[in-house]
């Protein structure tokens, strides 16, 4: 790293005009109470400024990166701090230093990983190259040992299942995990609860156990969608990668639906936004631990500018800035001949998928012969087993109205539906 | 894929139930000529139900269905969101005493609750009998069949464990309310009990709104039994709370109430804050 940046590159990484503004009020020494930089390997700048929580933020830049750290609950990236951090340094108001603990640990830790260099790929490229051959090796060597295990399921036949503990999928699961298939192990881990799922189970154990035989031998014949098929056996992306990398759309967006789920004690929001200007659907994810809250992820009802940037797959994004935040008007929604048209083209990018975005209009929760939604035309979808029916029923009153939620295999799952004031409702 | 191929899914679904060691594997269809039938039957039975599973998934038609009637419309204004939301605030079980009171105060002002909330309110006033010794309790389905409207009851048409609505006069039984004199009576009374669950029986049969000289009596007789019947004198506290009058909850409303013991009008003003704020929201603002 040669020497301080200008003010220019630095502002060059701002996320939006207001972290912008925000920063340029932190670059100045009374707003840090500590705060060094070293042009060591790695270069570095760190400090501790005061914020609204009752701990001071402690934000450090990797130069060589750059890289941020900071603990301050911002999504935005980097956050004001630690923008403001480096138009200080820039300024030459940081003095040279070495680092804390705090950030030597970050700092060493980013070395060790060999991250710790972007652009411009690991610090080894080779011993990279290698950590990368051996796991399409272990992969590989899973899938086949899957796929043993699989013809076996239908070679004994499917019938006894039910009688198998949770060991039968977790002992398999555990494999792939060593396998580093963490996707696998997931989705063989959720197969437990298929037999107690009630009538038809054996229908949905034998589609599971066919669609990842689909995966083990698009994998083996490296055939199909080579992104999609890589992220369902658990190549993740790093998000720093989809930021640096990612398909970046910016835009005003309308937030859907969301829904909450829950495996291995992780608990998963998953919202679905559309864009206003083309339809096109994004996925937001985000993540808690027990005893945490979600992040203020985006609300159903509302809709924001929002910049997002897209994982490979191109439906799964990253929100790096969002604002203007409001309530919105219901969205405008389709019928269920569209919503099935959206769902096979879906399909045929991705066969492995089990939900789908739907916003309908017009539509009204049927109880009998059996729950479902039925359009203007009279075409009818059913509804999934988990739907709140009674409170989906009571809001229609057996009036059409608009809803959001997810498409699945197992039926509609609604997720929000609209009142007859424009206001969403949370199912 | 043609329709029939798409039909072949039971034959699959049997065979991969018996096992391919012991049933015969169903063919794959011919469109797919590449298939190496002659190999692992399990195999092919997989590639096959593979085929199916996103054959049938991409193929889903849309069935069909008769239109439902619609309930009778409702003419009454709805509650305001916030309100809305303190209701699903009770109904999760926080200051769940008070629903009666929210409730009774749709009631007077001709509002409707929010619709999504009608299950709970059915579902909760199915559990208690019409002959539940507690004056409240009794209360609650002639309460939720008014404040419910023809909604609750196109609701109750459609599941017989709501059938209960349809046969309980929807009127909203009078409130009685606390006169001055009988004020005086309870506060007499109070004073004969020998123990605090005497208080609590004698009390809960006291309406509401309870002067603040009845409030501060009944409190400081709980404020003296909590260290030794702790359940029963908490039970009054909340009693307290949910019949002081609700106007002792605005933020100046203690100003001249003589303090109890701090946790004690902790309580009570939690419940009565809750209150106030609820009443305040049914008001519009």
């Amino acid at each position: 790293v040669a020497g301080r940046w200008d003010q220019g590159q630095v502002l060059s990484l701002a996320p939006d005009a207001s972290a912008e503004r925000a920063a340029r009020s932190l670059a100045a020494a009374r707003a840090w109470l500590s705060g060094g930089c070293t042009e060591q390997e790695p270069a570095a700048v760190w400090g501790e400024c005061t914020g609204s929580a009752a701990a001071p933020y402690r934000t450090a830049v990797d130069l060589s990166g750059p890289a941020y750290k900071c603990t301050c609950p911002s999504r935005k990236f980097p956050c004001k701090h630690a923008l403001g951090l480096l138009l200080l340094w820039s300024d030459g108001g940081v003095p040279a230093g070495e680092p804390p603990d705090w950030a030597h640990t970050w700092l060493a830790g980013r070395a060790a990983r060999g991250s710790g260099a972007r652009p411009g790929g690991p610090a080894d490229p080779e011993a990279a190259q290698r950590r990368a051959e051996q796991r399409e090796q272990r992969v590989n060597a899973g899938l086949d040992e899957l796929d043993r295990w699989l013809l076996d399921q239908v070679r004994a036949g499917l019938a006894h299942t039910p009688r198998a503990g949770y060991q039968h999928w977790d002992t398999i699961a555990a494999r792939m995990v060593d396998a580093q298939a963490g996707g696998l192990a997931e989705r063989l881990r959720a197969l437990a609860a298929v037999p107690h799922s009630g009538p038809g189970w054996e229908g949905r154990l034998l589609e599971e156990y066919a669609l990842l035989h689909l995966l083990a031998v698009a994998f083996r014949a490296q055939r199909g969608p080579r992104e999609v098929v890589r992220s369902r056996i658990g190549f993740t992306v790093r998000q720093d990668a989809v930021l640096a990398d990612g398909e970046q759309v910016s835009g005003r967006w309308q937030v859907l639906a969301r829904r909450d789920m829950e495996q291995e004690r992780i608990r998963t929001r998953r919202v679905w936004l559309r864009a206003e200007r083309d339809g096109r659907f994004a996925l937001v994810l985000s993540f808690a631990a027990p005893g945490e809250s979600f992040d203020a992820a985006p609300v159903p009802g509302t809709g924001a500018d929002l910049e997002l940037a897209f994982y490979p797959d191109g439906l799964r994004a990253l929100v790096v800035t969002s604002a203007n935040r409001a309530r919105t008007a219901p969205p405008g929604g389709g019928t269920v001949g569209g919503l099935l048209a959206s769902w096979a083209g879906a399909l045929s990018r991705d066969p492995w998928l089990d939900s789908w975005p739907a916003v309908l209009a017009g539509v009204t929760p049927v109880l009998a012969p059996r729950p479902s939604l039925r359009d203007a035309a009279g075409d009818a979808l059913p509804l999934h087993p988990a739907t709140a029916g009674w409170p989906l029923l009571a809001l229609s009153a057996g009036n059409p109205l608009t809803l959001a939620g997810e498409w699945t295999p197992r039926g509609l799952l609604p997720l929000t539906v609209w009142d007859e004031a424009g206001q969403a409702v949370l199912l | 894929v043609t329709e029939p191929a798409v039909n072949n899914w039971q034959a699959v679904l049997s065979a991969a139930l018996i096992g391919t060691e012991r049933a015969v594997v169903p063919p794959p269809p011919s469109a797919f000529p590449g298939w190496d039938v002659t190999g692992d039957p399990a195999g092919t039975l997989l590639d096959h139900a593979a085929l199916l599973t996103v054959a049938r998934r991409a193929g889903q038609l849309a069935g069909s269905a008769e239109a439902p009637a619609a309930a009778a419309a409702d003419p009454r204004p709805a509650v305001s969101a916030a309100a809305g939301r303190r209701l699903g605030r009770i109904l999760g079980g926080e200051n769940s005493e008070l629903l009666h009171e929210w409730l009774h105060a749709i009631g007077r002002r001709g509002l409707r609750p929010p619709p999504q909330y009608l299950p709970a309110l059915l579902d909760r006033a199915r559990r208690v009998a019409a002959s539940n010794p507690d004056p409240d309790e009794a209360r609650l389905r002639g309460l939720v069949a008014a404040a419910g409207g023809p909604r609750a009851a196109w609701l109750a048409g459609l599941n017989p464990a709501w059938s209960w609505l349809l046969s309980v006069p929807p009127a909203a039984p009078a409130v009685p309310r606390l006169s001055g004199a009988e004020a005086a009576v309870a506060l007499e009374m109070i004073g004969a009990q020998a123990d605090i669950t005497g208080v609590a029986r004698l009390m809960a049969e006291v309406p509401g709104p309870w002067p603040a000289t009845l409030t501060a009596r009944v409190l400081s007789v709980a404020t003296s039994a909590l260290a030794r019947t702790p359940l029963n004198a908490s039970r009054v506290i909340r009693l307290a709370g949910v019949r002081a009058d609700p106007a002792l909850g605005a933020p100046d409303g203690m100003a001249d109430f003589s303090p109890q013991a701090p946790q004690v009008l902790h309580t009570m003003l939690s419940v009565l804050r809750f209150r106030h704020e609820m009443l305040r929201e049914l008001d519009g603002d």
